[in-house]
C-alpha cells in the first residue's frame, strides 16, 4: 500500500526538472529581473499618477487609500502576464518530446500517462510561480496604502491561481495534441485569446445587440452571466465590480471562479485523451490535401468553361538557382499564388464576418473604432504568426538534422536564410493584404464623415496637420506595415541563429517581441502623463510609425512648435521621417546581424 | 391527501396576506408630477408626488426611495401617513453623488416591517453634467416671464461664444414652495414674480431668505410694492439688509447671495437690454471677466480646491499614523529581492539548492506578511476622524451658514454611519469608475444609504475601506447657531488687530489684493482665497450655495465680485477645527 502511494507521489521527470532549474544561474537571474522591472512599474505608476500630484502639501499623505486602484492594478498586470507568458511556457512541455522523439520512450517507462501529463504540468508551471510570488510582496505594498483588505487579496490570489492553471491546462491540452512546438505555441495563443475575448465577446453580442431569443435572455439573467470563463472578467468582478456593486465576500469569489476551474479540469482531461491517440501522429498534410483538392476542383471546372489558360507551371519544376527558396514554395502552403490569395481571402472572410456582426450590434458612429480594433488585432496577430514562422524557419532545419546537409551543399549560409525566410515574408504579406483592406476600408469612410469625429482629442498633430492627415496616414501605413513585418521577421531569425534549442528560440523570440512592443501599452497603462516617454517607446518598438499614425502624436524633436500651419505640416512630417529612420536602422542591424551570424553560428561546433 | 390539501391553502393564504400578489394590483399608487423636469447630479432632487392610497384605510410608514442613475443609486426613506384617496407630498431626496442617464425612482411603501411595491416611474430626463438650474415660482401653469432672460448660456455665448453650460427651469406653484431652507438647495436662482411673492406663505418666504443668505440668488418682478402682503415686505426688507450704501437700487447682496428686484417691465424675447444682463450677471454671481472662463463647470478649477482640503483633512487624520513612504518601501523590496536571490543562490550552496522552490515561496510570504505588519504598526487598526467647521458670518454679526466637512480614516472595512441633524448631509464625490486617480484619494462609499428626513436627523450608512479616507459634507442654515464671541470690531477698523489673549484663536483679515504666502495654504484661507497659477490671491465668483458633494465652490468667498473684506478666526477643539469667516463691509463702488 504504502509503496502504491510512494510510486504515485514519486514524481521523477519534476523532480529532475527542478533541480536542473534551481541549479541554473539563469533561474535567480530571472527572479532579479523579474524583481527589478516590477518595482520600476510600480515607481513609474506611483510616480506619474499619484507622487506630486497635490497642491500645497506633502504628496505622502495623497498616496492614502490609494492601495485599492494600485492591487487593481497588479493583478490585472499579473493576470497580463500569465495569458501572455503561459502558454508558451507550457505549449512545448510534450511538443519538445514529440520533436527529439522521446514521449515514445517516456510512456514506455512506468510513469503512466496521468502522472507523466501531472508532471508536465507542474514542470510547466513552475517558471510563472515565480513572477506570480512576486505578486505577494507587491499586494502587501497595496495593502500598506489602504483600501485593500486581507480577504480581497486571498480573493484575487485565487482568481490569478485559477486563470494561472486555466491557461496551463489550455495550453498542455495544445500541447498533447499537435505535433510540432510552433504549432502548439500558436494553438495555445488562439485558443486562450478565444477563451478571453470569445466567451465575453459572445456575451457582449448576446446582451448588447438584444437578441429576442430565450438564450439571450438566459445570458441576460445574471446567475447565468455569472457564469463566464475569462479570467479578464472574472477578475473584473472579483476585484472592480465588488467595490461598486456590493462588498467582496469570499463566496462570490468562488462563485465567480468555478467555471474557471471547472474548464481547467477538463482541458486536463482533455490533454490526457489526446495524450497517447496523437503522441505520434505524422506531420499533417491536411491543409496541403485541401488546397491540392481545390486546385484540381478548379481545374476541372476551368476545363469544362473553356479551359482558359493558365501560365504557371502545373507541376513545380526542378530549380536552376535558388533551390531552398524552391524548396520553401513548393513544400508548404505558402508556396503558390493561388494559395496565398486563398489564405488572404479566407482571413479577410472571417475579419469582414466579425465586423459585419460589430456593425449590427453596435451603432454607426462605433464603426471605425470597430476598425481600428480589428487593424491593432490583426497587427498583433500577424506579428506573432510571422515572429514564429521566422524563427521555426531555421529551428525546424535543425531538429530535423537537415541543416547540417543543407550546408554541405555550396550554399552559403547567407543565403540559406535569405531563402528559408521566403515563407515568413509570404505569410506576412498575407496580414499586409488584410490590414491594408482594413485601412482602405477606414480612409473610405472618412471620405463621407466630418473629419473631427475621426480625430481624438488628443491626436494633436493630426489635428494640427488638418483634413490632409489622411491622406499622411495611408502614406505611414503604406511604409510601416512591411516594414515592421521585415523588422519582426530578421529579429526573429537572428534569434533562432543564435540559439539552437527550437522550442526555446520560439520562447525568447515571443517574450522578446512581447516587451519590445508591450513596452509602449505598459507605458501608456501605468503612466498616462509621461506622454513623451509612451512616444519614444512607440518610436523604438516595430509598431513605430503605425501606431504614431493611429495616435495621431508623433514624439516632439524640438519643444519649439511652428506657428504657420505649413510649417507645423512640415514638422509633423519631419517627425514620422525620424520615426522611419529609426525603424530603418532597426531593420539594418537585425539583417546585418542576421547573415554576419549566419556564417559563425549555423556551423556545427 | 391531507398534505395535498394543507400545501395548496398555505400558497393561497401566502399570496392573500401578501395582498400585492393576490389582487394584482398595487394598494398604493405613485406618480411624479414634475418627472418631466431636469434632474442634476450632485444637487437635491425634489420630487412633486401624487400618491394614491387605494386601501380602505389611513396607512402610516416609511417611503423608501431608491434612485437608480448610470452609477450612483441612492436610498433614502421618509416616514409618511397616507389618507383615502389622492395624497399630495413633495419629497426632497438628499444630494446623489451622480444620477446619470437613465435614472428612474422605486418606490416602497414599508409599514410595520412589510415592504410594499408602489411602483418604479422613469425620469424622462436627467443630467449627469453640471445643470443650473432655475427655479420658475408659478401661480399658475404658464410659462414664466423670465425664463428666457435668466439662461446662464445667452450670457456666455455673447461673451466668448461658448454655449457650454446649460439651464434647466423647474416650476412650483406658490403655495408649494418648500418651508426648509434646505430644500432651495436644489435650485440657483429662484424667480417670484408679484403675484407669487403676494401668495407664498410667511415661512417659505422666510426659509428663503435663509437660503438667500447663505448664497442663494433670488430674482423678483415687482409692479407695485404696495399691493403685497406683510411677510411679503418683511422678504423685501431682509433683502435690502446687506445693501451697499450707494449701490443702485435693485441689486443687493443680502448675506452672502444675490437679490435682483426687478421694477421695470420685462423686455420682450430675444430683446435683452444692457441693464437686463447685468442683473443676470449679479444673479449668476459673474461678470463680463468672468464668464469668459465660465464652462459647463466653474469659473476655476474646482477640483484643485477640493483635492487640497481633502488633502489637508487626511493630513490631520494621520496624526499619528504614520503612512510608508513610497522609496522606503520601493527600498525594501529592492533590498528583499536581492537578499532573497543572493540567500537562495549563495548560501543553500550548489548541494542545497533544490530547496529554493521551498525557500522562496517562504520569503515571499515572510516578507509580504512583515510588510503588512508595519504597516498595520505605523498605520493603526482604529478609526480616526477629523472635522472643519467653517461659520460664516454676515455683516450683521449673524451667522449665515455653517458647513461642516468630516474626514474618516476607517482602520478596517466594513460599514460606517455618519449620523447629522438639521443639515444636508452627504457623502463626498467618488470618480471610481473614471479615474484611478480620484478613486483612492476621494474613495468615497458607494451606494449611500439614507435613513431620516432632510433638515431632521439623517444617517448615511456606507461601506468603508481600510485607510481610505473618505468625507461628508453637511451644511446647516439656522437652529442654534451662534457666532463667537469675538472682538470683531478691532479687526473691522484695521488689518492688524489684536488676537483676545488665551482665546485659543488665529485671526487674520484678508482681501483679495493680498499675495498668495506659503501661509495661504492653510486650512482657513484655503476657502477664502483661490490660489491661483500666478501666485496671486484670485478671488472668485459663488455662484451657487447648491455645489454639494460634487464641488467646494461655494465655499469660496467672492471678493473680488463683492469687494469685501474677510476676517478669519480659527481655533482648534480636539479634533475639530473651528474656521469663523467674517464679511467687514461692501466696499463702497469704484
Amino acid at each position: 500500500m504504502i509503496q502504491t502511494i510512494r510510486r504515485w507521489f514519486a514524481f521523477p521527470l519534476l523532480a529532475k526538472d527542478l533541480m536542473e532549474r534551481a541549479a541554473r544561474p539563469r533561474t535567480y537571474l530571472l527572479r532579479l529581473i523579474f524583481g527589478c522591472l516590477f518595482i520600476g512599474i510600480f515607481w513609474l505608476y506611483y510616480e506619474s499618477r499619484y507622487v506630486g500630484r497635490y497642491y500645497g502639501g506633502s504628496a505622502l499623505y495623497a498616496l492614502l487609500g490609494t492601495g485599492a486602484a494600485t492591487f487593481q492594478t497588479l493583478a490585472m498586470l499579473l493576470t497580463g502576464a500569465t495569458i501572455l507568458f503561459q502558454p508558451a511556457l507550457m505549449a512545448g512541455v510534450l511538443t519538445h518530446e514529440k520533436e527529439r522523439e522521446t514521449l515514445a520512450l517516456l510512456l514506455l517507462a512506468d510513469i503512466g500517462p496521468w502522472r507523466l501529463l501531472i508532471q508536465k504540468f507542474i514542470g510547466g508551471l513552475l517558471p510563472m510561480f515565480t513572477l506570480l510570488l512576486f505578486g505577494l510582496p507587491l499586494g502587501a505594498i497595496s495593502y500598506a496604502y489602504g483600501g485593500v483588505s486581507v480577504e480581497k487579496m486571498a480573493g484575487t490570489a485565487f482568481v490569478i491561481g485559477a486563470t494561472w492553471l486555466q491557461i496551463g491546462s489550455l495550453a498542455l491540452l495544445c500541447s498533447a495534441w499537435f505535433r510540432t512546438t510552433t504549432s502548439a505555441t500558436v494553438a495555445a495563443y488562439v485558443a486562450a485569446a478565444i477563451l478571453i475575448f470569445g466567451t465575453d465577446y459572445a456575451l457582449w453580442v448576446w446582451q448588447d445587440g438584444q437578441p429576442a431569443t430565450l438564450l439571450a435572455r438566459a445570458f441576460q439573467n445574471r446567475e447565468v452571466a455569472q457564469l463566464r470563463l475569462s479570467p479578464v472578467i472574472v477578475l473584473n468582478q472579483v476585484t472592480v465590480i465588488t467595490d461598486i456593486r456590493s462588498p467582496y465576500t469570499s463566496r462570490l469569489c468562488l462563485n465567480a471562479t468555478a467555471p474557471m476551474l471547472v474548464s481547467a479540469g477538463l482541458f486536463l482531461i482533455l490533454a490526457r485523451l489526446c495524450l497517447l491517440r496523437r503522441a505520434l501522429i505524422p506531420a499533417s498534410t491536411s491543409a496541403r490535401n485541401l488546397f491540392g483538392w481545390l486546385d484540381a476542383t478548379f481545374e476541372k471546372l476551368n476545363s469544362c468553361i473553356g479551359g482558359t489558360a493558365y501560365r504557371g507551371s502545373k507541376e513545380h519544376t526542378v530549380p536552376t538557382d535558388q533551390p531552398i527558396l524552391w524548396r520553401e514554395t513548393s513544400r508548404g502552403i505558402l508556396g503558390r499564388p493561388q494559395h496565398l490569395v486563398r489564405l488572404a481571402l479566407g482571413l479577410l472572410i472571417a475579419v469582414c464576418a466579425t465586423l459585419v456582426v460589430l456593425l449590427f450590434v453596435n451603432p454607426f458612429q462605433r464603426f471605425p473604432s470597430n476598425l481600428t480594433f480589428m487593424s491593432e488585432a490583426l497587427t498583433v496577430a500577424g506579428v506573432l504568426a510571422v515572429a514564429a514562422c521566422a524563427c521555426d524557419a531555421i529551428g525546424r532545419e535543425r531538429t530535423h538534422q537537415t541543416l547540417d546537409v543543407l550546408l554541405t551543399t555550396p550554399i552559403t549560409p547567407k543565403q540559406i536564410v535569405k531563402e528559408k525566410l521566403s515563407s515568413a515574408r509570404r505569410l506576412g504579406g498575407i496580414f499586409i493584404a488584410n490590414i491594408a483592406v482594413l485601412a482602405s476600408l477606414k480612409l473610405g469612410l472618412f471620405l463621407y464623415m466630418p473629419y473631427q469625429d475621426w480625430l481624438d482629442a488628443r491626436s494633436a498633430d493630426a489635428t494640427a496637420f488638418g483634413p490632409q492627415y489622411k491622406w499622411f496616414f495611408a502614406a505611414c501605413i503604406t511604409v510601416g506595415l512591411p516594414l515592421m513585418f521585415a523588422i519582426v521577421r530578421w529579429f526573429a531569425v537572428s534569434v533562432s541563429i543564435r540559439i539552437r534549442n527550437r522550442s526555446r528560440a520560439l520562447l525568447t523570440c515571443l517574450g522578446i517581441l512581447a516587451l519590445w512592443c508591450g513596452t509602449p501599452i505598459v507605458v501608456k497603462i501605468f503612466a498616462p502623463e509621461f506622454k513623451q516617454t509612451q512616444r519614444w517607446a512607440n518610436a523604438v518598438s516595430p509598431f513605430g510609425i503605425l501606431a504614431h499614425a493611429e495616435d495621431g502624436t508623433f514624439f516632439k524633436l524640438s519643444t519649439v512648435r511652428p506657428t504657420k500651419k505649413t510649417e507645423q505640416q512640415i514638422a509633423i512630417v519631419n517627425r514620422a521621417l525620424a520615426v522611419l529612420a529609426i525603424q530603418c536602422s532597426f531593420l539594418l542591424f537585425f539583417r546585418t546581424l542576421s547573415l554576419r551570424s549566419a556564417e559563425k553560428h549555423l556551423r556545427p561546433n | 391527501m391531507r398534505i395535498h390539501f394543507i400545501f395548496p391553502a398555505f400558497i393561497f393564504l401566502l399570496l392573500f396576506s401578501s395582498g400585492t400578489a393576490w389582487t394584482g394590483e398595487p394598494p398604493f399608487t405613485v406618480t411624479i408630477l414634475n418627472e418631466h423636469e431636469s434632474f442634476r447630479s450632485n444637487s437635491i432632487i425634489t420630487l412633486r408626488l401624487q400618491i394614491d392610497n387605494h386601501t380602505p384605510h389611513i396607512r402610516e410608514g416609511v417611503l423608501e426611495t431608491t434612485l437608480s442613475g448610470t452609477l450612483m443609486p441612492l436610498i433614502h426613506g421618509i416616514p409618511l401617513t397616507l389618507v383615502l384617496g389622492i395624497n399630495s407630498r413633495v419629497v426632497i431626496l438628499p444630494p446623489t453623488l451622480q444620477v446619470g442617464g437613465e435614472a428612474q425612482v422605486r418606490f416602497r411603501f414599508i409599514e410595520g416591517g412589510k415592504s410594499i411595491e408602489a411602483g418604479t416611474v422613469k425620469l424622462s430626463s436627467s443630467s449627469s453634467t453640471r445643470t443650473h438650474v432655475v427655479l420658475l415660482v408659478t401661480s399658475e401653469q404658464k410659462a414664466h416671464d423670465s425664463s428666457t432672460f435668466l439662461q446662464l448660456e445667452r450670457l456666455t455665448a455673447k461673451q466668448n461664444g461658448n454655449i457650454s453650460p446649460r439651464t434647466a427651469f423647474s416650476t412650483l406653484r406658490a403655495e408649494e414652495l418648500p418651508q426648509n431652507p434646505l430644500a432651495y438647495f436644489a435650485y440657483d436662482i429662484v424667480a417670484l414674480n408679484q403675484r407669487t411673492l403676494a401668495t407664498a406663505k410667511a415661512k417659505s418666504l422666510d426659509a428663503l431668505a435663509h437660503w438667500v443668505d447663505a448664497g442663494g440668488s433670488v430674482f423678483i418682478h415687482l409692479t407695485d410694492e404696495s399691493q403685497i402682503p406683510e411677510a411679503a415686505q418683511t422678504f423685501l426688507a431682509h433683502l435690502r439688509i446687506d445693501e451697499a450704501p450707494g449701490s443702485s437700487g435693485g441689486f443687493t447682496s443680502p448675506g452672502l447671495g444675490r437679490a435682483v428686484v426687478w421694477r421695470q417691465s420685462m423686455p420682450a424675447e430675444g430683446s435683452a437690454t444692457p441693464e437686463w444682463d447685468k442683473a443676470a450677471m449679479w444673479l449668476w454671481k459673474t461678470s463680463p471677466e468672468l464668464i469668459t472662463r465660465k464652462d459647463s463647470r466653474s469659473y476655476y478649477n474646482e477640483e484643485k480646491t477640493g483635492n487640497a482640503l481633502r488633502q489637508k483633512l487626511s493630513e490631520k487624520l494621520s496624526t499619528g499614523a504614520r503612512a510608508l513612504p513610497f522609496g522606503m518601501v520601493a527600498g525594501m523590496f529592492l533590498g528583499f529581492v536581492i537578499a532573497a536571490v543572493a540567500a537562495d543562490y549563495f548560501l543553500l550552496g550548489r548541494k542545497y539548492r533544490k530547496f529554493t522552490w521551498i525557500l522562496f515561496p517562504l520569503e515571499c510570504v515572510a516578507f509580504a506578511w512583515a510588510l503588512m505588519a508595519f504597516a498595520n504598526h505605523r498605520m493603526g487598526i482604529n478609526e480616526r476622524s477629523e472635522a472643519i467647521v467653517l461659520t460664516d458670518i454676515g455683516i450683521d454679526g449673524r451667522v449665515l451658514r455653517e458647513t461642516k466637512i468630516t474626514a474618516y480614516l476607517p482602520g478596517s472595512d466594513g460599514p460606517g454611519e455618519h449620523a447629522a441633524s438639521g443639515a444636508i448631509s452627504t457623502p463626498d464625490r467618488s470618480d471610481q469608475w473614471s479615474s484611478y486617480f480620484y478613486r483612492a484619494t476621494m474613495n468615497a462609499p458607494v451606494i449611500p444609504r439614507y435613513l431620516g428626513n432632510l433638515g431632521g436627523a439623517m444617517t448615511i450608512q456606507t461601506q468603508r475601506s481600510k485607510w481610505t479616507p473618505c468625507f461628508f459634507r453637511d451644511t446647516r442654515l439656522q437652529g442654534g447657531l451662534a457666532a463667537p464671541d469675538l472682538a470683531w470690531a478691532k479687526w473691522e477698523s484695521s488689518k492688524t488687530g489684536t488676537t483676545p489673549p488665551d482665546s485659543g484663536y488665529e485671526i487674520t483679515r484678508v482681501s483679495g489684493n493680498d499675495t498668495v504666502s506659503p501661509g495661504i495654504r492653510d486650512l482657513a484661507r484655503l476657502f477664502t482665497t483661490h490660489e491661483a497659477s500666478w501666485n496671486r490671491a484670485e478671488p472668485v465668483s459663488q455662484y451657487s450655495p447648491n455645489a454639494g458633494a460634487f464641488s467646494l465652490e461655494d465655499l469660496i468667498f467672492p471678493l473680488k465680485g463683492n469687494d469685501r473684506d474677510i476676517i478669519i478666526a480659527v481655533k482648534t477643539v480636539g479634533t475639530t477645527t473651528h474656521v469663523f469667516r467674517k464679511i467687514v463691509r461692501n466696499r463702497p463702488p469704484q
